[in-house]
């Protein structure tokens, strides 16, 4: 156990080393030198700036150099200055964080429930009519394009049926109690949240209805059977958890797509977390904006990573409690 | 072959399939307009004038998206092109040779599947500028790793089988053992995982278009509906129809590589139903 949670923290920060090499090197080997871009960004050109952003990058001294400033400055939780906004860029990403989290954490979990949910249906009734009709969404889930479901579901809900709103995390002006506050953000959640997890809920179905459908015909389940206990007790207690496992093991490997989604679903909606801030700061050309998102959102997907093992550990019946 | 055909929803795919190569390949002569120009009203409905409406600069949608076919097939073609040579070679390479230089590749395709791949992408394109070549490029550098870990599976259940063996007693190098006595064993699989591929593909270049990083001198479906989506609660068809397009493409694909794996593997679509 103490053996492969090292080689687990020896991989998390392989990648989170290799996430700050990748982005030292797009910077650094762009079409022009930073330089000329954050000058760019930022709108002037004069030449006291070009030269005293040449002193902070550190452009003359050695690559290897360059790459130890760079991480140093990471570490430090330093991820560079937007000139457009004259702020620093980690405090552009942290105030958008909340938003963001709300949002991949509401789908992550909603694609988990309903994902195992619609599994375990199909996988206790194989070729039923639910379990075909199921397969048939599954189908359809994998071929939608997010951004094009988002923005059918506004027009159905928002423009023609006006039951939901078509965009942003709260009304204008909404005044109300907390409860009232936590209904209106709720009700903008609704449908960036499905957008977000229809493609996982499709994946997540079909793994469960396979892995439901191995575990049915296992020798533990037989003796479980042969024991006595109630169908209720085999299907809650011991299938559940047993099948379980690879769809927990996938949503952490998800997870990274599932933040990087968010992107374009928060464009959709115009929500205002991370992945809006990525698209302005491309709109804009602000090359560090972008950099830092990345980072931080590889960070997010490792830290998601961390909780499903813990997860894993918590539900896989062969990992006994005492030694996690 | 024969299975193929027997199974009605791959067969659907098919024709799809082919449908939407044969409108990419002639949208020239189907079009009815050239799709950058004005050609009529603004926001005209679906109907007469124009059979899917027109945009907000009086553009016909229907032509664009006979022209959008076309880069999307051709990006989605290319980019699963690449990345199957990738995923090949890395997992040709791990899977055969083992020890520690499997676990210095393995490792390194973990690390790639951890990093968030769509925002890497965007990173990609945005700072090399979007163009046909660096959104193929994109989309292909994060593709690879699952066929890359489905490739060295493969070659490792392979290797040590005995007509392996024997190839090698007969003197034969390393590197023909790969490509002639192991890659056409994997064969299968890598078309069937390849053809998901070209979807996905598909699915990322309208998503990268959509938020604006499309090669400004093509027209795409993700093009379309990101440029429209301000017009979508006046004028719904500037977004559905496109978004329209890419769905039952990506399906017919989808349905497609489903039939096929049935069709090579048939003890697993046995198992299924």
């Amino acid at each position: 156990m103490v053996k492969t949670g090292l080689g687990r923290a020896i991989k998390i920060l392989l990648v989170l080393l290799s996430v700050i090499v990748i982005n030292f090197a797009l910077v650094r080997f762009a079409p022009g030198d930073p330089v000329s871009v954050i000058a760019g960004e930022a709108g002037a050109s004069d030449a006291a700036f070009i030269a005293s952003l040449r002193e902070e990058f550190q452009l003359d001294k050695p690559i290897p150099v360059q790459l130890a400033a760079y991480l140093a400055s990471v570490v430090r939780g330093d991820l560079g200055y937007s000139y457009r906004q004259r702020r620093p860029v980690a405090d552009l990403i942290w105030e958008r964080m909340p938003a963001t989290l709300l949002l991949t954490g509401s789908a992550f979990v909603l694609s988990l429930l309903v994902g195992s949910a619609f599994g375990t249906f199909a996988g206790l009734n194989r070729g039923g009519w639910g379990d075909n009709a199921l397969l048939v969404v599954c189908l359809l889930g994998y071929a939608l394009p997010a951004f094009w479901l988002g923005l059918v579901l506004v027009l159905i809900f928002s423009v023609w049926l006006q039951w939901l709103p078509a965009f942003g995390m709260q009304t204008l002006g909404y005044t109300g109690g907390w409860w009232a506050q936590a209904g209106d953000v709720l009700s903008h959640l609704i449908l960036p949240c499905i957008t977000l997890s229809a493609y996982y809920i499709a994946l997540y179905t079909r793994v469960m209805r396979s892995s439901m459908a191995d575990v049915q015909t296992a020798d533990f389940i037989k003796t479980a059977y042969a024991k006595g206990l109630s169908r209720g007790r085999i299907i809650g207690v011991h299938m559940l958890r047993n099948a379980a496992l690879p769809v927990v093991t996938l949503a952490g490997v998800q997870a990274g797509q599932l933040i990087g989604g968010s992107i374009v679903v928060e464009t959709v909606f115009a929500w205002p977390g991370i992945g809006r801030l990525a698209l302005d700061a491309l709109l804009q050309r602000e090359y560090m904006v972008l950099l830092g998102v990345f980072v931080v959102t590889s960070i997010m997907v490792i830290a998601l990573n961390i909780i499903s093992d813990i997860i894993l550990a918590i539900v896989d019946p062969r990992i006994k409690r005492s030694a996690a | 072959m024969k299975p193929f055909f027997n199974n009605r929803s791959a067969a659907v795919g098919l024709v799809v399939l082919v449908i939407v190569v044969v409108a990419a390949a002639l949208a020239g002569v189907l079009a009815p307009h050239d799709p950058w120009q004005t050609v009529g009203r603004p926001l005209s409905p679906p109907g007469e004038a124009f059979l899917l409406g027109s945009d907000g600069l009086g553009r016909d949608i229907l032509s664009g998206i006979l022209h959008g076919a076309r880069v999307s097939l051709m990006i989605g073609i290319a980019a699963a092109i690449v990345s199957v040579c990738i995923g090949v070679a890395v997992g040709l390479v791990a899977g055969y040779f083992g020890g520690r230089v499997d676990d210095v590749v393995m490792s390194l395709t973990e690390i790639i599947q951890t990093i968030p791949s769509f925002v890497l992408m965007v990173v990609l394109v945005a700072i090399f500028q979007p163009s046909i070549t660096s959104i193929i490029v994109a989309i292909a550098v994060v593709s690879w790793p699952p066929l890359a870990r489905l490739v060295r599976g493969e070659v490792m259940s392979l290797r040590t089988r005995e007509f392996i063996e024997a190839a090698r007693l007969s003197g034969l190098g390393d590197v023909p053992i790969m490509l002639r006595e192991i890659l056409p064993n994997c064969a299968s699989h890598i078309i069937v995982m390849g053809s998901l591929m070209v979807a996905n593909a598909i699915l990322l270049e309208s998503a990268l278009s959509f938020l604006g990083l499309s090669d400004p001198n093509v027209i795409t479906w993700g093009y379309m509906i990101g440029s429209s989506r301000a017009l979508l609660h006046f004028a719904w068809w500037t977004c559905v129809f496109p978004g329209a397009a890419i769905f039952i493409t990506v399906l017919a694909i989808n349905l497609v590589g489903e039939g096929i794996n049935d069709a090579f593997n048939p003890k697993l679509a046995r198992q299924r139903a």
